[in-house]
């Protein structure tokens, strides 16, 4: 992923990014940082491709994203998981189809997924729960179902906008310990966060937004 | 192919939305007015293909009384004419007193008798070709007193004209009930897509093409259509099948409509023809869905 020169706002309103510069090579494991409201949550819709730059060029696995069409954007985003925060289930779904949703959307039959989503939900500890309903569970819980979405169809980038933050401290580091587990599988991953306990116990790059643009800490 | 995944979509969406009751209703409601618009179309087709046909399939011989001539004996020497003309099956004279019969209506009954009324001649027609009429109304103008030819040309052409008109009123409803249900549809699937406005951004988020996301709403579209679709049809049909049994026998205008709908030979056409108003509708439904959610997730 590169980003160059890349600014953003909201219609008419002020600049959100400025002029930001960053790339992340195959493999990457980074924190991105900042006050609360400095962008990260922007930043992360930016490279999920839900908001398109006001300037600048942003490329994706070596492709400029901003002439794709709604159709190779579908396509891209198969390439990539992203977790958020509010974990954004589907809450009338079990388990297991929320998992499997990724699949679905790409056209697999369900008898060719079914195994790999009950290996994920047995990876993220959440074996024989499949037919639960996500309101079910608990925060962590919902978390660990969320993750398993992300990388049900073996994405090469993950994005988690602050994945730790309606979780324990004790689920926090699990959480983390599954994102290294993924990055160690040959995953790029950026998480934004403001968790300094998080990024305290990682020695990787955190990427820090002050002013709208990106500082390398 | 479709089916598969229509099949492999379903349940994506939540099915309990306030919107689609009232979709359905709305084209429960649609597809009743559809029936009754088509039923009337049918009756004044059928209508006027019978009134041409009666009408095609008879002439007639006007004789007037006139001073100092035996009207006996011209109706004798028009009916002979006749006779020898071919393609005309048969004739009837009708008698003075079924001449006076047909003024009842306006001088009340008996007043006509004794009066010197026109005399008719109703000449049958055996459907082989059309007479030639020209030489008839010659010879009779030529050999009996008093003697017109009227071949209902100008009836026909008055229930052909009559009954296009009817039938191309009925068509105008139809197209607008169509028209209305689209909109009304097109309405349904935005509110749709507004109140399962999370649903879609996680789709898309998961990487769901515009084309997967439309087609998860196909089975609640086409659920609504069929029901609510055979729902108005078989309401549209008793209420069809009411109006002809509740007007007067013999006279009225609903009765022969019911029995344009539903008669002997009718019936199974009619039947066959109501059946694509859920049909219609139910594709209505589905595809004004399905394009309108295209039309909007390609924004």
């Amino acid at each position: 992923m590169k980003l160059e020169n890349i600014s953003l706002r909201y219609g008419t309103g002020p600049e959100i990014l400025s002029n930001l510069n960053f790339s992340l090579a195959q493999g990457d494991l980074r924190f991105l940082t900042g006050k609360s409201g400095a962008g990260k949550s922007t930043l992360l819709r930016l490279l999920f491709l839900m908001l398109k730059p006001a300037s600048g060029k942003a490329q994706l696995f070596d492709q400029d994203v901003s002439t794709l069409s709604v159709k190779e954007v579908a396509l891209f985003r198969r390439r990539l998981g992203v977790v958020f925060q509010d974990f954004r289930l589907l809450p009338h779904l079990s388990i297991f189809d929320n998992v499997a949703l990724p699949l679905r959307a790409a056209g697999v039959k369900r008898e060719a997924y079914a195994g790999d989503v009950n290996d994920l939900l047995d990876w993220v500890g959440l074996k024989g729960r499949s037919g639960e309903l996500p309101p079910m569970l608990s925060g962590g819980e919902m978390q660990r179902v969320a993750i398993a979405r992300a990388v049900v169809s073996k994405p090469q980038l993950i994005l988690a906008d602050e994945p730790t933050g309606n979780v324990d401290s004790s689920m926090a580091r699990r959480l983390m310990h599954l994102f290294q587990e993924l990055n160690r599988l040959g995953a790029t991953v950026l998480i934004a966060t403001h968790d300094e306990q998080l990024m305290a116990g990682a020695r990787n790059q955190i990427l820090r937004l002050e002013d709208h643009t990106l500082v390398a800490k | 192919m479709m089916w598969t995944k229509v099949a492999d979509a379903a349940a994506i969406f939540p099915t309990k939305l306030a919107t689609f009751r009232a979709l359905g209703l709305t084209i429960a409601v649609m597809c009743y007015l559809a029936c009754l618009a088509l039923g009337g179309l049918l009756v004044a087709q059928r209508a006027t293909n019978a009134w041409i046909s009666s009408v095609a399939n008879e002439a007639t011989i006007l004789v007037r009384p006139l001073e100092g001539v035996d009207i006996e004996s011209e109706l004798t020497k028009a009916a002979n004419l006749a006779k020898a003309t071919q393609g005309i099956r048969s004739i009837t004279i009708l008698d003075a007193a079924s001449a006076a019969r047909f003024l009842e209506p306006w001088l009340g009954k008996g007043v006509a008798t004794g009066l010197p009324l026109p005399r008719l001649i109703s000449l049958q027609l055996d459907g082989k070709g059309s007479p030639d009429f020209a030489k008839l109304e010659t010879e009779l103008a030529a050999s009996v007193k008093g003697a017109n030819l009227d071949t209902h040309q100008q009836w026909q052409s008055e229930f052909a004209s009559l009954g296009r008109g009817l039938i191309l009123l009925a068509a105008v409803v139809l197209g607008l009930i169509g028209l209305a249900t689209s909109a009304l549809v097109s309405f349904a699937a935005r509110s749709v897509m507004e109140a399962n406005a999370s649903v879609v951004e996680v789709l898309q988020m998961v990487g769901a093409e515009p084309g997967f996301i439309a087609r998860a709403n196909d089975r609640q579209f086409l659920v609504i259509g069929i029901l609510a679709g055979g729902l108005g049809l078989v309401l549209g049909l008793v209420s069809l099948a009411l109006l002809g049994s509740l007007a007067p026998r013999g006279e009225a205008a609903f009765s022969s409509g019911a029995a344009f709908l539903f008669g002997g030979e009718y019936f199974l056409n009619t039947l066959g023809l109501m059946l694509f108003i859920p049909i219609m509708a139910t594709l209505l439904c589905v595809w004004t869905a399905r394009w309108t959610l295209l039309g909007a997730l390609a924004r």
